[in-house]
């Protein structure tokens, strides 16, 4: 378990209530990984949601077939949400999550949240509209950055 | 309001209730474009959901302030759902959508799935779980596009 204070500021968070902080709290864990870690892999069954503490994490994604060469796509930075896929069906990571520097993340399992859901409907629904705005935000800045290269061009 | 069966029988709608599917048909009506016309505009404040029933539908991003140049980010087909951010605040769409070829689309009420969603929960979720998936699908489709366009042979 963390502190629910350690999750009451990040923006990701907001608008939680007292007791839904509390839930959740209960069911994370922080946890520690060294620079060059994999948190996890593509392709790998998601069993966990991250928000990053500190540190910047790499997410990178096969750029074969074999996987045998891989490419970054982004890096996340403090307070960022990743790692969604955990509650996000088919639960499987879409990109793999490497650490660039030490880091420190809080660890939520994606099958307590899940069991979080089914004991409380408006946090489940809050949850996943978070969520969304995560994934459709970093679509959004996927595509712009496709337009600045067709422009380039 | 369209037939229930057309939002039943629609992929990525199939797990839904039979009452849930009834509500939400009477939130949608079918639209027909031709081709080279606009279903939407990057930037409008994002009012229908559209599920994509027949012909072929160009995605395209602004590369001007002035929104008078746009490039093709993606194209889509029968089966897919477009304008997905009408579920996502701050409810303003993030591309535009031009015809490729004539369409047939169901637009349903943004603000009325909304509506749905406070009320039922569970139908939520199911809507949010597809933007999700939709958007996921579409990130990891970008993101390789991505590398390929900036390393031709790495993808």
């Amino acid at each position: 378990m963390v502190a629910p204070e350690t999750l009451q500021d990040f923006p990701f968070f907001a608008g939680l209530s007292e007791i839904q902080l509390k839930s959740l709290s209960i069911i994370a864990n922080e946890v520690s990984f060294q620079r060059g870690d994999f948190i996890f892999r593509e392709d790998q069954p998601a069993h966990s949601m991250y928000l990053l503490l500190e540190g910047w994490v790499d997410i990178i994604i096969n750029a074969n077939a074999q996987g045998t060469r891989q490419e970054l796509v982004t890096t996340r930075t403090p307070g960022d949400i990743f790692g969604w896929s955990a509650v996000v069906e088919p639960y499987v990571y879409t990109a793999s999550a490497v650490c660039a520097s030490p880091a420190k993340a809080v660890d939520f399992k994606g099958s307590d949240l899940l069991a979080l859901f089914e004991m409380d409907a408006r946090l489940c629904c809050l949850f996943t509209k978070r969520i969304c705005q995560v994934v459709a935000d970093r679509l959004q800045a996927t595509r712009l950055q496709l337009v600045s290269l067709f422009l380039a061009h | 309001m369209v037939a229930p069966e057309v939002i039943e029988n629609f992929p990525s709608f199939a797990d839904f209730t039979e009452s849930e599917v009834k509500a939400m048909a009477t939130l949608a009506e079918e639209r027909r474009y031709k081709a080279s016309e606009y279903v939407f505009h990057e930037g409008d404040s994002a009012d229908m959901l559209f599920l994509l029933l027949e012909g072929r539908v160009e995605m395209m991003m602004n590369t001007n302030a002035e929104g008078t140049e746009r490039a093709v980010v993606m194209t889509a087909g029968p089966g897919e759902v477009l304008a997905w951010s009408a579920l996502v605040e701050p409810y303003q769409l993030t591309a535009s959508a031009r015809c490729a070829t004539p369409v047939r689309v169901v637009a349903m009420s943004g603000a009325g799935l909304r509506a749905l969603a406070e009320v039922s929960c569970p139908l939520g979720f199911r809507l949010l779980q597809k933007v999700c998936q939709v958007s996921s699908s579409r990130l990891r489709a970008a993101r390789v596009q991505l590398l390929s366009t900036v390393r031709p042979t790495a993808a």
